[in-house]
């Protein structure tokens, strides 16, 4: 279905937050680090996305990130990944018993991709297709 | 970016999207309050401009 470009799609939640699970899809520049790193070069961009393990240890993830250090700077989250990609905490949520579940796979890009047709036409439908066919009620957005 | 639902944290730098490293009370702060806005029905893309006295 095609979407007028001010459509903003809207779906109400039909259960509670302690059965829903949700999805991390962030453009942090989030990686594993045995992962490739985005491309940093603007003049190639990075119209890529990267699937992370539901199950992934924090510490096994780095980011890679074109902006320029005084728009992103990319040490916060090396010191802790939580600050762009909350994974830890959503997992304390679910032991709490204040949210449902953590999804088995979570996406992530880089912003500053200069490459938006590509990430219009390809990227995002490939990543959606990722996110309907998972176990996710919800997705959780972030940036850096 | 016109996500349906959307928090904004005042004042946080970029690379604090969810606070500072290891400031886990922030950062659970931050995401409590933006899972929140799932469970209640709203006009979608607004962006609540939210404030966290413990960033």
């Amino acid at each position: 279905m095609e979407l007028s470009r001010k459509a903003i799609p809207y779906t109400p939640v039909d259960k509670p937050l302690h059965e829903t699970t949700i999805m991390i899809v962030s453009t942090s520049g989030v990686h594993l680090k045995d992962q490739e790193p985005y491309n940093t070069d603007p003049a190639e961009g990075d119209a890529t996305f990267r699937i992370i393990p539901g199950d992934v240890a924090a510490e096994d993830l780095t980011v890679t990130h074109a902006a320029p250090k005084d728009h992103y700077n990319t040490d916060y989250p090396k010191e802790d990944i939580n600050c762009v990609f909350p994974i830890d905490r959503l997992r304390e949520m679910v032991d709490d018993g204040d949210l449902g579940g953590v999804a088995e796979k979570h996406l992530t890009m880089m912003g500053y991709s200069m490459r938006l047709n590509k990430i219009n036409k390809e990227t995002i439908p490939a990543l959606v297709k990722e996110v309907v066919r998972s176990k996710a009620d919800a997705v959780l957005l972030t940036a850096g | 970016m016109r996500p349906p639902r959307a928090i904004h944290p005042k004042g946080f730098q970029f690379g604090h999207s969810l606070g500072k490293p290891n400031d886990v009370k922030t950062q659970m702060k931050v995401l409590e309050t933006a899972l929140a806005e799932l469970m209640e029905r709203q006009e979608p893309g607004n962006i609540h401009e939210v404030h966290f006295p413990s960033y």
